[in-house]
């Protein structure tokens, strides 16, 4: 990972682009310990359940190109789901993950494609990630039929383990590549601005479309 | 908030008293079989086995958790259920309603549940005692089971408790205090010489009787001596105090010996029956609940429990008569010195200091309480009652000591089987002046208790 | 023979409460706050709050989206998440399915001896009878048990038209609490008052709406009575029910419904709480901003008008010290906050202004879409305390272990706790030996909420309670401004009792600036 250099070594000030990312997936398929693993190099084997929804940024060096991504980690808890379009809407990728030993986790990454496609962004990269490659022996999701729905979808598709690190800066850096990087979406102030969640890329809603996350959150509404 | 002396307006009463045994039924559907005994008689057997039931879910769902004892109280919002397992899954229960008092709160009328008015150490004793006055007159649930059947047991029951129930129970619900609840014995301070003779005397009374086991020596009412062991003691002792003391103390006092019988669950006016023929009545005594007839002789003030193993030897009325007619000389040629010690004045007690005072190890039991100027249902008795229950969890020693704004200080203190609650009513004293006076105290009112030990 | 000791006791107690109300000391500490400064403590929760403040702040109309949508949307989830298993590991590893499966009759054995062996046990079922959570074992193995405390209450419910509160069994109390859609038991060896009992239900019950909001919950059971809400409770939140338990053992404050905070020289909290206040000043829909550092308060700066209840100050003490995934990143978490308002909720963004995590900055706001204009707010806040040297002061201060009893100079003083109940704050001193064993300090504790629920005993009013028990004594002490307690070693004499706490009065008198939040920032 290159720091956010503007200097690059030919002395011009090279670009920054900056990308709202979220990880969704069933609870405890390992969205949390892929990026912890991508942003501190870390794991741990009992990692707790995300509460609410973590942010993080990681800068990472593409083509000369300095990318930040800000990324969203979501709670996988069924009860979440409601918040979601919060954290996809204006995301210009996403990570769909599941458990490659927990078939049920991979039906509902197809669940969350299907409404990625539907409401988010429509040139959103999604990249799917089938973790816990390192299960080997309890396998339950193969990875051909991973590999084929993924090819159907347009989506890019890596078996990872953030246990051992495979495929993780991998497919972070798929994502960051498959990124458009011919508008610069670095603000002029260099700071995360204070427009919603940063997003320049149109989007076809108005941006004052209050989905089911603004009117309560959590909460069902009265 | 209630001041310490104003009272709730709706009292503590019975809602219902009932008996069972779950060994008593095996089958579905016949969960009724279970019931020995239920009050009150007119609810229906659907609800009287719901009831039954339920107390034993949660009794059962209690024994889960392996506590060192079993479920003896459940606090519901309206109602206080008490248990008391009596022996080998017999198990009596009573259901009391909380005093509650309606209201006004923001327009509406809410009724207030006032749950520390019920003290469950109190309750729980006299739910004890009313099924050990039962055992004393109609020996054990499980003998009576055994000898008569269980239908029998069952009409024996019905008759027992309905008149128990009507005529005492209330009354010994809404008196309970912390006194009452000892079951403890104040026993009558006298000088080594007249104990030397009541002993001889009693001696020379059981060597005329061969049935005679032993006997209780009582002066109006307190004890002297004593030849059962404590829990009969105590038994007797309060039976006495109940049944006898209350019409005993208003008879005339003659100098001819009467017999005393009781009739423990007539009303309380109706209870005491005298004669000048040698009565006898069986109770039952000791852990095995034998039977004994008991012979109970009154004489001036005095009164002595004869505790014979059966009435062979009473059969004779006329030799009889004239065995115990001899006591008469004895009894005669110490009444003096009792009538003296009964005119003799103890230095007043001080106002300012009551005390309750209750020995395990020898049943002692004393008290400065007037209960009758005090409320049973104020503030200070009810910070007592809680305290006395408090005591029991305090090993094996402790003491606490509260105070209210402008009342009295109350003292809770435990000292392994010794107990002792005091109220002391000073205020602006100076140290030295209390500290005197307290010493008075002790040596007068505690002081008779040694001799005895 | 009668034990003469106590009358000597008499003679120096008996004068006690007097000699105690002439203390120099007492009389400056009675408090007269207008309005409140920090905690109201006696708040009524209001249901819809949060929903009447979002609506009167957004100055774009809200176009309500139709609940419909929710409604289906949540049983589309529901149909497709097809076991429970798949969603609700216990573990993180998939492994404790299998283990689960297998030898369930020793299970059972074990948790028969489990439910035997443990001195507080903590239940929690739906009202169908349904298993949500146990402190000790796997609540699958008890659900005959669970479905025997459900009939248990509501027996009482129907049968009776009343409630059933708790049990006794000689010292043992079982205790419930019936609070729609959930009951709660907990199971106890030690004689606790029921006020105790009853606090530490509604602790519990107020986390599990903390985390899942009351009127989500209530929409969820009346649309599928037979939901099993144990899917909506990550392990993370069910840590939260074990600590938020294992708190109220271990901290006074939750018992007394105060805040702690940590000691500050007056001037520093001002420039903190200055900071904060002017960071955000004027910003829509935020109401709280909070700084924790190790479960203490460092800082509150909140909106004029609203109030935060120190029970829910508590939940999200607990919410942070229990998170470990809160430090490094930022958190967004949507947090109900039942003393507030049962039925909607916050979000909270959770951050630390520090690298080694110490020290914790919480904003709360009505709005779930501002996650940006908080951020950027803890940027700034973060950059100027830094810039002020404000986050090292706070840090030297955590290091600062003020044993307080040091500064009282009382040989027999082992602990004191002191509440000022005007400003709902407490203190209370380091706790020393013996009591830095675990069962020990839960032992202390028990002793002090003991003789606490004597204090507070409904209708007895008292003033002071005078413990001596075995290992110690205490002294539990009423006043219309503070609540005290002192723990002395079991000889302490009466005289040591009265000059001891004289001293500790004087002590948080003239330190009172540094151990309490006096004023109130407002933005």
């Amino acid at each position: 990972m290159t720091s956010n250099n503007r200097q690059s070594a030919t002395g011009q000030a090279a670009r920054t682009c900056q990308f709202k990312m979220v990880l969704l997936g069933e609870s405890a398929v390992g969205k949390s310990s892929l990026v912890l693993r991508f942003v501190k190099g870390q794991f741990h084997e009992y990692q707790e359940s995300t509460i609410g929804a973590a942010f993080l940024t990681q800068t990472v060096s593409v083509d000369d190109i300095t990318v930040k991504l800000e990324l969203w980690d979501t709670a996988g808890q069924e009860r979440y789901h409601s918040l979601a379009p919060m954290y996809y809407r204006g995301a210009q990728a996403a990570i769909v993950v599941y458990d490659i030993t927990n078939a049920d986790t991979f039906s509902r990454a197809k669940v969350w494609v299907k409404e990625l496609q539907r409401q988010a962004a429509p040139n959103i990269v999604i990249a799917l990630a089938g973790n816990k490659a390192d299960l080997t022996a309890k396998r339950q999701v193969e990875v051909a039929d991973a590999q084929s729905y993924a090819e159907e979808n347009g989506l890019i598709f890596m078996e990872t383990s953030a246990k051992t690190s495979m495929n993780v800066n991998d497919i972070f850096m798929a994502i960051a590549k498959k990124l458009p990087k011919t508008q610069d979406t670095s603000n002029a102030n260099g700071g995360r601005g204070r427009s919603n969640d940063g997003q320049s890329i149109t989007v076809s809603r108005s941006s004052t479309q209050r989905v089911p996350g603004n009117e309560g959150g959590c909460c069902g509404g009265k | 908030m209630t001041t310490s002396n104003e009272p709730i307006s709706s009292n503590v009463y019975l809602v219902d008293y009932f008996i069972y045994c779950p060994l008593l039924c095996q089958k579905e559907g016949q969960e009724h079989q279970k019931i020995l005994y239920y009050y009150p008689p007119d609810v229906e057997f659907n609800r009287q086995t719901r009831t039954v039931g339920y107390c034993e879910g949660l009794v059962k769902f209690t024994e889960t958790f392996a506590f060192d004892d079993p479920c003896d109280c459940v606090h519901f919002q309206k109602t206080r259920l008490l248990f008391y397992q009596v022996e080998n899954d017999i198990c009596i229960a009573m259901t009391l309603h909380v005093p509650s008092i309606e209201r006004k709160k923001d327009e509406k009328l809410i009724m207030e549940y006032y749950d520390e008015h019920i003290n469950d150490r109190l309750m729980l004793s006299v739910l004890k005692i009313s099924y050990r006055y039962f055992a004393l007159e109609h020996g054990t649930i499980a003998s009576l089971v055994q000898v008569n059947g269980v239908d029998q047991c069952r009409i024996i029951l019905k008759k027992y408790f309905d008149k128990f129930i009507a005529y005492r129970l209330h009354t010994m619900i809404l008196d309970a205090t912390i006194d009452s609840s000892y079951f403890g014995v104040q026993f009558f301070q006298v000088e080594k010489k007249v104990y030397l003779k009541i002993q001889s005397l009693i001696r020379r009374l059981e060597l005329r009787f061969a049935s005679l086991k032993e006997t209780l020596f009582l002066y109006r009412n307190q004890l002297i001596w004593s030849g059962l062991d404590q829990d009969d003691t105590r038994l007797i002792y309060s039976f006495f105090r109940v049944n006898y003391w209350p019409q005993l103390k208003s008879l005339l006092n003659t100098s001819t010996i009467r017999y005393l019988t009781v009739e423990s669950s007539a009303s309380p006016t109706d209870a005491l029956l005298v004669s000048t023929h040698v009565t006898s009545q069986e109770r039952f005594l000791g852990d095995l609940s034998l039977p004994y007839q008991i012979v109970a002789i009154n004489f001036n003030w005095f009164t002595i429990f004869c505790v014979f193993h059966n009435d062979e030897e009473l059969s004779n009325m006329a030799q009889t008569l004239e065995k115990i007619e001899l006591l008469k000389k004895d009894l005669d040629e110490i009444v003096p010195y009792f009538e003296e010690c009964s005119r003799k004045k103890y230095p007043a007690t001080d106002p300012s200091v009551k005390n309750i005072y209750f020995n395990k190890m020898n049943m002692t039991h004393s008290s400065t309480m007037d209960w009758n100027r005090e409320p049973t249902n104020n503030i200070l008795v009810s910070i007592m009652n809680t305290l006395a229950e408090d005591l029991q969890w305090f090993h094996p020693s402790g003491n606490i000591m509260v105070k209210r704004e402008n009342d009295p200080w109350i003292i809770a203190k435990r000292s392994d089987m010794r107990e002792l609650l005091i109220m002391i009513n000073q205020r602006n004293v100076n140290l030295k002046e209390i500290s005197d006076k307290i010493k008075q105290i002790f040596p007068t009112q505690f002081s008779n208790i040694l001799l005895l030990e | 023979m009668v034990d003469f000791i106590i009358s000597r006791k008499l003679t120096n107690s008996d004068e006690l409460i007097s000699r105690l109300e002439s203390l120099p000391s007492y009389g400056n500490l009675i408090q007269n706050t207008d309005e409140p400064a920090l905690f109201d403590d006696e708040q009524e929760p209001q249901s819809g709050l949060i929903d009447f403040i979002r609506r009167n702040s957004t100055a774009e109309p809200s176009t309500i989206d139709s609940p419909n949508i929710i409604g289906t949307e949540d049983s589309i989830e529901d149909d497709i998440t097809t076991n429970e298993t798949a969603s609700t590991p216990i573990t993180a590893t998939n492994s404790a399915d299998e283990l689960r499966n297998q030898e369930n009759d020793d299970n059972y054995e074990l948790h028969l001896n489990l439910l035997k062996s443990r001195v507080k046990h903590l239940f929690i079922l739906s009202e169908n009878g349904k298993p949500v959570f146990t402190r000790y074992g796997d609540e699958d193995q008890l659900v005959t048990l669970m479905g025997v405390m459900q009939t248990l209450v509501s027996f009482a419910e129907i049968a009776q038209s009343s409630r059933l509160n708790y049990l006794k069994a000689g010292p043992c109390r079982i205790a419930f609490l019936h609070r729609e859609p959930f009951v709660f038991v907990l199971v106890t060896h030690t004689n606790e008052h029921s006020m105790c009992l009853l606090q530490q239900l509604t602790y519990v019950y107020h986390q599990i709406i903390s985390t899942l909001t009351l009127s989500r919950i209530k929409q969820k059971f009346n649309a599928q009575p037979n939901f099993d809400i144990r899917r909506w409770l990550s392990n993370a939140e069910r840590k939260l029910l074990h600590n938020i338990i294992d708190m109220y053992e271990h901290d006074l404050g939750m018992l007394m419904t105060s805040a702690r905070c940590l000691i500050l020289p007056a001037n520093i909290r001002g420039q903190i709480g200055q900071t904060v206040a002017q960071t955000i000043r004027g910003q829509q829909d935020m109401l709280f901003a909070i700084i924790l550092a190790h479960g203490q308060l460092v800082s509150i700066a909140r909106l004029r008008n609203y109030h935060l209840h120190p029970s829910d100050l508590y939940l999200l003490i607990n919410l942070v010290n229990s998170t470990d995934a809160f430090k490094g990143v930022e958190s967004w978490v949507p947090v109900c906050l039942p003393r507030f308002d049962p039925g909607g909720c916050f979000h909270a963004h959770i951050s630390y202004l520090d690298d080694s995590c110490d020290v914790c900055l919480v904003l709360l706001t009505v709005n779930p879409e501002h996650f940006q204009i908080l951020s950027d707010y803890k940027q700034v806040i973060h950059e100027k305390l830094r810039k002020q040297n404000l986050t090292i002061q706070i840090k030297l201060a955590l290091d600062k272990t003020r044993l307080l009893t040091d500064e009282i100079a009382c040989s027999d003083l082992r602990y004191f706790a002191y509440k000022s109940r005007g400003l709902s704050q407490y203190i209370s001193s380091k706790l020393l030996q013996p009591y830095v064993t675990n069962e020990q300090h839960v032992r202390l504790f028990e002793l002090i909420r003991y003789v606490y629920g004597r204090l507070h005993n409904r209708n007895h009013n008292l003033k002071i309670v005078y413990l001596k028990a075995e290992y110690e004594s205490l002294l539990a002490w009423l006043a219309p401004g503070f609540e005290l307690h002192v723990v002395f070693s079991p000889y302490a004499t009466l005289e040591t009792v009265t000059q001891c706490t004289d001293r500790i009065l004087s002590y948080i008198k003239r330190e009172e600036s540094q151990l309490f939040i006096i004023r109130c920032e407002y933005f």
